[in-house]
């Protein structure tokens, strides 16, 4: 390479400003020298002005979301399948385990026949030792699919035939499952509590993160410990949950803005489904659960002491403001506890008592009156049909005329976990004499009943006992 | 306290630079961002995902030249780095990592379509909408001295595109990353991993080859 052309290609980075002073001075000569050379470092430069001018693109505005949203998908939506995976291979292990003892088994009785020894007789005693016991009986007590689960003998097994978690919430299960997303651990008491009866719960899962999307929410993997963490402008927040085979949860946190736009569009959402949703007119959608989860504990509402044997007082209060959201309740109990719920229900009304409220709420989340006024949260609940026209038409059955508040809600059987034995159980606390003292009422075992079957002993009894 | 601790999540713990405390806006640290993704915080990490997703966006679309393509693999270029979040030492800027990973994208994307080209009868995927045009004009302004070359036609615009796209990949790809990104041979070579010299060589026959196409714009 002669001179010439090493000065050529160096003409680009003379042109970026990229060479140091020697070879700088040694191009800018060279250039004065040769009108050729000083035409191409035009042209070179011409080139680069014309690459500079071209706009620079943008990102379409919903890139942050789509980004996150496919990041969260695969963690969220096939969780459950990573789970049912494991639980695959651990069935497959134990099932090639269990095999191999039975073929020991087997292979001892063939050599104690063989052997003709009374080693026969502890033969039946290894089978029994190595196969599945036989389930033992539910008890009244152990009658939620979570029970059944753990008292049974045979684990394996039953890992394998009901690998999902409940399929209701029970108050435990609503306070604690947002650990799993990586939060603080802290629950937030929800501004809005949504449920939605659908028969596709993942194609109206995605439509509600699409309008979570839309309304710039993104996923997030971490419930905020501080409400006030989510921004007037900028990221937001939600979370996904699934909470059994047939539920699944959508917690959002966002600016108030935002969460009323999508409260508007899940109505678009609820409108969608073919499944009977919540009553028409009943106003407990539309009434903030901070309204419904307002009755002091003072006034006390037993289900809010149940709650508060296994959680805090946030959760407690969490609880509460799950149990009037289910429409079993809202079908099975066309009076309200009080008249002050009564009034809650009209929007008008709503929006003046969760003024009122909203401070006390804030204050009890150690915020202060009205330090993050701009922040909302809602729980949105995805129910499959079958969970929930069971215990619609169930509840619609079993609330004959005649039947008083208290005993029609009591008749009807638990929802999800198609246990006809669990209606025994739940029937039997709103039997109780309306005097037992609240903090006795056995409304469910602890962590065992689902929600909605939680709010049948509760929500009755706790207006009967005023 | 956690609930303190973890505000940063959400922009509490932003280096304010001098550029951008004049123009008002927060720039976050992206170690610290960094560092929180890597610990599972999305929210670190959509922060990081705004930062860079017009820059990312910007490159992937001038080197494949559609829309679609250009939005399809910016996204790739971010689950990537989500998916290898771990692995990045710290020992260049994210954004130069972000770079290389995006820059190996779509030059597989590129030899996974082969040499075929689909031109559309309107051109390249460069149309106009208001927002391209005003940093249009705030980029040449910012570019380009002189204000007659800020009015760059449409047409112009796609035959640079129509040229940019006869390059190979890695004399585009070096093209993009200095004239349009406007790194530093330096920086370029990270992203690259190759010697400056080589960026050298590659930027002056990307150059000179575009100069041949585009002969009848030189004059």
């Amino acid at each position: 390479m002669n001179e010439h052309d090493d000065i050529r290609l160096q003409l680009s980075a003379y042109l970026d400003g990229e060479l140091d002073a020697p070879a700088a001075r040694r191009i800018e000569q060279a250039v004065a020298d040769d009108p050729a050379l000083a035409g191409e470092l035009a042209e070179l430069r011409t080139v680069r002005d014309l690459l500079r001018a071209l706009p620079r693109r943008t990102a379409p505005p919903t890139f942050v979301a789509d980004v996150l949203a496919a990041a969260e998908r695969p963690r969220l939506v096939t969780a459950p399948h990573h789970e049912a995976h494991r639980a695959f291979w651990a069935a497959r292990v134990l099932a090639a385990a269990a095999g191999f003892l039975i073929f020991l088994a087997v292979g001892a009785v063939v050599v104690a026949m063989l052997w003709n020894t009374p080693a026969i007789d502890s033969v039946p005693g290894d089978d029994v030792a190595s196969a599945p016991a036989p389930p033992s009986p539910p008890t009244p007590e152990t009658d939620s699919p979570r029970e059944r689960r753990w008292t049974n003998t045979q684990p394996p097994v039953i890992a394998v035939e009901d690998p999902a978690p409940p399929a209701l919430l029970d108050p435990e299960h609503t306070a604690g499952d947002l650990h799993g997303l990586g939060g603080s651990g802290r629950v937030l008491a929800a501004d809005f509590r949504e449920e939605i009866y659908t028969d596709d719960i993942e194609t109206t899962n995605r439509k509600i993160v699409e309008l979570c999307n839309d309304n710039g929410i993104i996923p997030a993997a971490s419930a905020p410990a501080d409400p006030c963490d989510i921004p007037e402008v900028g990221l937001n927040n939600f979370a996904v949950q699934r909470t059994g085979d047939e539920q699944l949860q959508v917690y959002v946190v966002a600016p108030a803005g935002r969460v009323q736009r999508v409260l508007e569009g899940l109505e678009e959402v609820r409108s969608e489904q073919r499944v009977p949703q919540a009553p028409e007119g009943d106003a407990i959608a539309s009434v903030p659960s901070r309204l419904r989860s307002s009755e002091p504990a003072a006034s006390g509402p037993r289900h809010a002491d149940s709650a508060r044997e296994y959680a805090g007082e946030e959760e407690a209060r969490l609880a509460v403001a799950a149990a009037p959201a289910c429409p079993t309740t809202r079908t099975a109990a066309p009076t309200p506890p009080d008249t002050e719920g009564s009034e809650a229900r009209t929007s008008a009304d709503a929006r003046k008592i969760e003024q009122v409220l909203s401070d006390d709420i804030r204050a009890d989340r150690g915020n202060g009156p009205a330090s993050c006024p701009h922040v909302q949260s809602v729980v949105i609940t995805l129910n499959l049909r079958s969970a929930g026209q069971q215990t619609v038409a169930d509840v619609t059955d079993a609330h004959v005329p005649g039947d008083s508040p208290t005993t029609a809600p009591a008749a009807a059987p638990p929802p999800p976990a198609t246990q006809p034995a669990a209606t025994q159980p739940t029937t039997q606390p709103t039997t109780q004499p309306a005097a037992q003292p609240a903090t006795t009422q056995p409304a469910k075992p602890p962590h065992a009943a689902p929600a909605s079957t939680e709010t049948r002993p509760t929500t009755a009894p706790g207006s009967e006992s005023e | 306290m956690t609930q303190r601790a973890s505000k940063g999540v959400t922009g509490a713990d932003p280096v304010r630079g001098e550029e951008a405390a004049a123009k008002g806006t927060i720039v976050f640290d992206d170690g610290a961002l960094v560092d929180r993704a890597r610990k599972g915080d999305m929210q670190a990490f959509g922060l990081l995902v705004a930062k860079y997703q017009d820059r990312v966006f910007n490159l992937t679309f001038r080197m494949c030249g559609r829309q679609a393509d250009a939005e399809e693999l910016a996204q790739e270029t971010f689950l990537k780095a989500l998916e290898r979040i771990g692995q990045f030492r710290g020992n260049s800027g994210f954004y130069t990592w972000l770079f290389r990973i995006a820059a190996n994208l779509t030059i597989s994307h590129r030899r996974r379509a082969g040499r075929i080209h689909f031109s559309s009868l309107t051109g390249p995927d460069d149309g106009d909408d208001s927002r391209t045009d005003a940093l249009t004009a705030e980029t040449a302004a910012r570019r380009i001295p002189d204000p007659t070359a800020a009015a760059v036609s449409a047409e112009t615009r796609q035959r640079i595109m129509e040229a940019m796209q006869g390059l190979d990949e890695e004399f585009r790809l070096v093209v993009v990353l200095r004239d349009i990104e406007d790194m530093d041979y330096a920086q370029i070579a990270e992203v690259l991993d190759t010697p400056v010299g080589t960026v050298k060589s590659r930027l002056h026959r990307a150059r000179t080859l575009l100069k041949e196409k585009l002969g009848h714009l030189m004059h």
